[in-house]
Parts: structure tokens; sequence; C-alpha cells
């Protein structure tokens, strides 16, 4: 049966999360986000998940509910999205958009670890490296950088 | 805690890095380290029980199963461990015991060369394909151009056979790797500041 999750997560920033959307697939017009933490999502049973900072709309990938990330009370995201479209309609967005995931893997971890990719991505660039991110054959992300 | 003969204190295994000498290598960073050097990359693979005492048949399973085709063994400090690290590296000569054979084997030590035994320099000379040795100096930091592994002047990079000998144009360099359950290892020669920014904080759970 169809049902709101929530994941919790080690991200912080709004914006990098929005980023790894548009690695699993979404365009820039498809991702908002608000600093305002004014964004608000529908649940497949019409319930409001209020207070988003990041949120694609169901219509966008024909699930059953919005995809939205909150701000927790420690600064992290939670991820609300509908158990089914995790394993159904995100993933398989995902995939048709070109986004490689493992067998197996949710369309929450694959997220989650271009999430981690991207902030590696940016930490090396921040010490002033030329990293790149590669997707390896057994399902890990490398980023990398040569001094 | 004392480790018995046949095994090696092992902290982790990693495959496919592409920092810690040319190729596709996996890494077997074993713990326990008394040389406390400043500044030193690992320096929660100092204390021993940072590792399990692993038998050396399992550590030969393990980069079989991988199908590992290259080998850097790193630390904490594997010569502390010599005697282990030796048959080690003696059966992965033996087919038997590791099929298909590993091509390259290096070593990272903080030994100079001058404080290692004749009789374990030697057999490293004959079982290494390449090997840095010495302390890590902070205060003499390459600038990480072209200068193979080393990641102080200081070091020594040693070519035992000419298999390696692209480890001195290597470019030092540093890896995130993430798993698909998001877990992140970082390798290779990052700097504090660069470790300091690849936190959990920013969702890189190491």
């Amino acid at each position: 049966m169809s049902h709101l999750m929530i994941a919790r997560s080690q991200a912080r920033n709004p914006a990098v999360l929005a980023c790894a959307l548009q690695r699993m697939g979404f365009s820039s017009e498809q991702v908002s986000i608000s600093y305002d933490e004014n964004l608000i999502g529908v649940t497949f049973a019409g319930q409001n998940i209020v207070d988003c900072v990041v949120l694609v709309k169901k219509r966008e990938f024909r699930g059953y509910g919005d995809f939205a990330a909150k701000k927790a009370e420690d600064g992290t995201l939670e991820l609300h999205l509908d158990d089914m479209d995790n394993v159904g309609a995100l993933k398989n967005y995902s995939i048709t958009s070109g986004a490689s995931l493992v067998p197996g893997q949710k369309f929450t971890e694959r997220l989650l670890q271009w999430y981690a990719a991207l902030e590696a991505e940016g930490a090396m660039l921040q010490e002033g490296l030329s990293p790149e991110i590669t997707e390896e054959t057994d399902g890990q992300l490398r980023v990398m950088a040569s001094y | 805690m004392a480790i018995s003969a046949g095994f090696l204190n092992v902290a982790n295994i990693l495959h496919n890095s592409r920092v810690n000498g040319p190729g596709n290598r996996t890494v077997l960073h074993l713990a326990g380290c008394t040389l406390g050097c400043v500044g030193c990359f690992n320096p929660e693979l100092w204390k021993k029980d940072a590792g399990t005492p692993t038998r050396i048949n399992d550590v030969l399973s393990t980069l079989r199963a991988a199908r590992a085709e290259h080998l850097t063994i790193s630390g904490g400090e594997p010569l502390q461990q010599a005697e282990a690290v030796l048959e080690l590296l003696h059966r992965l000569r033996d087919s038997s015991y590791c099929d298909p054979r590993i091509k390259t084997v290096m070593l990272f030590s903080g030994y100079y060369l001058h404080e290692i035994s004749a009789g374990v320099l030697a057999m490293l000379g004959e079982y290494l394909d390449a090997g840095v040795f010495g302390r890590y100096e902070p205060n003499s930091v390459l600038k990480f151009s072209g200068v193979g592994p080393a990641s102080s002047t200081n070091q020594h990079v040693v070519l035992f056979t000419n298999k390696l000998q692209s480890v001195e144009a290597q470019p030092a360099g540093v890896e995130v790797l993430i798993a698909p359950n998001a877990t992140a290892v970082t390798t290779g020669f990052p700097s504090k500041s660069l470790i300091g920014l690849l936190s959990a904080e920013k969702g890189v759970t190491q």
C-alpha cells in the first residue's frame, strides 16, 4: 500500500540536493528551491507537506505524491516522498532520463550518493583542485582530483 | 593486543582505488603504528585496536574474490608487522594461494631504508615492485606535481622492478569513493583542510 515515507539524511544544503536531483534526471525547471521554507508538497492522500525547501511535483514523474525536502531541527534535510515512488515512479523516471542505479537501489539511496559526491566535488574545488566524478560499474561514485 | 603469527592486523581493504599508485589498486590498510608522524594522513590507524586480526589466508581469499589486479599495502605501519607482511607477499607469488596473480605490489612505510633490517629489505626487494619509505614530514610537503605517491620531499620512492615505473610520474591525488548506500571513503593524500571540508556535516558520511 502506498504511503508517505520520511528518509533522514546527513544532507544540509538544498542547492546541492537540487543539483543531485538534476543528476537523477530532473531539469532545473522541474526542481523548486525555497530558502524561506515556504514550498508545499502534497501526498498521495492529499495531505500537505509544509515548510519545504526543495520540491518536485508528482506530475513531473507521474508519481503517487510529490517529492519534498524539509529541514529537520538539527539542520539536516528530511526527504518526504511516497514509498512506492521511491522504488517506482521516481526511480523509473531517473532511469529513463539516463541516470544509472544499481539493481535494487532505491531512488533516495542514489540521490544521497550523488549528494555526497557533489559535496566532495565542491570541497575539492574549494581547495583549488579540478575534481572529476565518475560512475563505476559496481555502482560506486568516484570523486577524484590530482594535485 | 598481540597479533598471532599468520595473522595481519587489518584495518580495512579498499578496492578500486586510483590514487594509491598506478592503475586500479586494492589497498590493504594495516592497523598499528608507533612512529607518530605529525600530520599523518591516517592517525586513526595508529592504534592496534583499529584493526582486526585476520588470517593471511582470509586476506588472500578477499583479494581473490575481488579479482584484485594491483595491491598497495599501507597503514598504520606495515613493517611493524613485517613477518606477516612478508608471509603475505610470499604467498602472493604462489598461484595456488592467489589466482589470478596480483600484477604489481607496492608498499608505503614510514621507516627510512636505513632503519629496515637488511634481511627484511632484501625480502621486500624480492617481493615488491615499488615502495615509498620515510616519515611524513609536514614541513617538507610536496606540491604534488609529478612526484609520484610520496607525500613529503624526504620520502624515497624505490622501484624494485620496472613494472611500476609510471609511479614516479603519477601526480599525487585524492579520491572519495561513495558506495551505493552513500557511505564514503576518502583515500590518497587529502590535505587537513580538505578532510575538514569532507566531514559528515557535509553529508559525506565517512
